[in-house]
């Protein structure tokens, strides 16, 4: 019998891609009374073309990246900050948190590095918004769809923003978007990484790389596949299950936090208001 | 020969601004009436702006509402089709369409078909509509479909044969489905039915869909006018505001049924059979479904 298999194709058509989002963020900037941004750049390919879409919607004297880097992050992120920055030819301004984090920690002993990445993440939020407020520009949010889904990012710290262009698109995804921006080759094939500690790696942290979960998050969510239909497309039973409770567990990320329903109308519950009412 | 000029904007309103919303609709009659239009089209909710959700109560508006009216007022001889939230007498809420001609409100249509899957609330907020209504106009009688409506097969096809020689779909489309080489299954599967109304039925038909952002969806317009024949008139560019006028020559519509009378073929007793089946039991009356009911 002739069983048609669905390929795999992450491809999106990168020019309505750019297109749309440029369309997204203008809509948007125009609607909300904002004319700059600010975004953290990180020298990573996400951060790269979170800038680059940026630009292309506001013009670059309108759009801010911050260069944040910890203790313990490598030189080389912040010399492809500086090289995305002159690519597209915005303002970089080096904003370190390293002192920020260790007058937190107080020389406490056995802080670990999750402790230590939240802390990082969440002093870089605090830098993003306060240049928010002071700038009077929105925080462009760059974390991609992959990590979204599996969580891999702080709560209130990475993930917090005003407005996320790429939030919808795997990370393979970015990478063709990246090519198509200009993005140098360096940045998009450098391992991903969070940058926390000398070494660390997105995909050693995970244990699987981008390219094999993305596959499968496209078939699980965006195709609606069963256990059992992802298993005889190869995936292996154990990797379905880690990225399921992955996705599962961090459910939380991805939601207001739960409020315990009292009035017969409650934030978060049954408010049905859109944030754009009147713009 | 009969000809209507039709006027299509695609345009992107404010969201619950509705003052705002009559401003911009103001100004494009003015332009249609200047252009000579017989008939202006607006999207989907166009007065009210897409994602309304649970303010429908502080959008809504009677028929008979001073807006609508002096929007009518206003547009004269010119007839327009604009989208709004209904606000019915018992209380309920309806994604609606008004035809205005004349300085009144000569039509409703309302939603039949409220999409409640995926990233659609509509049946949360709105009631669904319980009666087609194509109505008579100057250029023969017309049929609006609101966006899902669309993509309900049944629903064109009951308009054509309640005799409307002009079916007008109004959407609020937002992109998605984004894939390699400019595919998008929103914009697909809309190009799919509205060709097919028009090949199908051999009608000319009206597609007007909004541009604009609201709750990180982006509307992506591409309105088209297209012929009995399926052959483009007039086509909007995506994902920015525009408006245009053509002509649509009334008398191709008989010229093509001469060819292909789907009309005269349709078959509609024969439908009501079948869904009578599918509905009722196993046993129709098989010639006339009318001499069970007492």
């Amino acid at each position: 019998m002739k069983r048609p298999v669905k390929q795999i194709d992450l491809t999106v058509d990168s020019l309505v891609t750019v297109g749309l989002l440029i369309e997204f963020l203008c809509g948007h900037f125009e609607k909300k009374g904002f004319a700059d941004a600010v975004l953290g750049v990180s020298g990573g390919v996400d951060s790269a073309v979170g800038a680059a879409l940026a630009v292309e919607a506001l013009g670059a004297d309108h759009v801010a990246g911050l260069a944040m880097p910890a203790e313990e992050s490598d030189p080389a992120s912040l010399a492809d900050a500086e090289k995305i920055a002159a690519l597209y030819g915005f303002n970089l301004l080096l904003r370190p948190v390293g002192s920020v984090i260790s007058a937190f920690f107080d020389g406490s002993a056995g802080v670990g590095n999750v402790r230590l990445g939240n802390a990082a993440a969440r002093a870089r939020m605090m830098r993003l918004f306060d240049y928010s407020h002071e700038h009077h520009a929105l925080v462009i949010g760059t974390s991609n769809k992959t990590e979204l889904l599996l969580g891999y990012g702080t709560w209130y710290g990475d993930l917090a923003c005003s407005i996320n262009p790429i939030g919808d698109l795997y990370k393979t995804q970015i990478r063709q978007l990246a090519s198509f921006l200009g993005v140098p080759d360096e940045v998009i094939e450098k391992p991903p990484s969070a940058d926390l500690w000398p070494g660390q790696t997105d995909e050693g942290e995970l244990g699987f790389t981008y390219e094999e979960v993305d596959r499968l998050l496209y078939l699980m969510i965006d195709c609606d596949y069963s256990f059992e239909a992802l298993t005889e497309r190869g995936f292996a039973p154990g990797f379905i299950k880690r990225v399921v409770d992955l996705i599962t567990s961090s459910q939380f990320k991805r939601s207001l936090p739960t409020i315990a329903k009292l009035s017969a109308k409650t934030v978060g519950i049954d408010l049905h208001l859109s944030r754009d009412w009147g713009t | 020969m009969r000809r209507l000029n039709i006027a299509i904007d695609q345009m992107a309103p404010r969201l619950g601004d509705i003052a705002t919303n009559v401003a911009a609709h103001r100004k494009s009659i003015a332009w249609a009436r200047r252009q000579k239009a017989d008939l202006l089209v607006f999207p989907e909710l166009s007065l009210t702006g897409y994602m309304v959700m649970g303010m429908v109560s502080h959008v809504g508006l009677a028929p008979d509402d001073l807006v609508l009216t002096e929007l009518a007022r206003s547009a004269g001889p010119l007839g327009v089709i604009l989208g709004f939230v209904e606000r019915a007498d018992d209380g309920r809420f309806y994604n609606a369409a008004a035809f205005l001609k004349d300085g009144a409100v000569r039509a409703v249509q309302r939603k039949m078909f409220l999409p409640n899957y995926g990233m659609f609330d509509e049946k949360r907020f709105f009631a669904e509509g319980d009666r087609l209504a194509p109505f008579d106009t100057p250029w023969g009688r017309t049929g609006i479909l609101i966006c899902y409506d669309a993509l309900q097969p049944a629903v064109a096809y009951l308009h054509e044969q309640a005799g409307a020689q002009l079916i007008v779909t109004i959407s609020a489309s937002p992109a998605r489905g984004i894939g390699p080489e400019g595919a998008m299954t929103g914009r697909e599967i809309f190009r799919i039915a509205h060709l097919a109304h028009s090949r199908l039925l051999g009608l000319p038909t009206v597609f007007v869909n909004r541009v604009g952002t609201e709750e990180g969806s982006t509307f992506w317009g591409g309105s088209q006018v297209l012929d009995p024949q399926g052959e483009t008139l007039c086509e909007l560019p995506e994902y920015e505001p525009a408006r245009e006028v053509c002509e649509i020559d009334l008398e191709a519509t008989a010229r093509t049924h001469t060819r292909f009378p789907h009309l005269k073929e349709g078959r509609p007793d024969f439908i009501l059979q079948e869904l009578w089946r599918l509905c009722m039991g196993p046993h129709p009356p098989l010639s006339s479904p009318w001499s069970t009911i007492p």
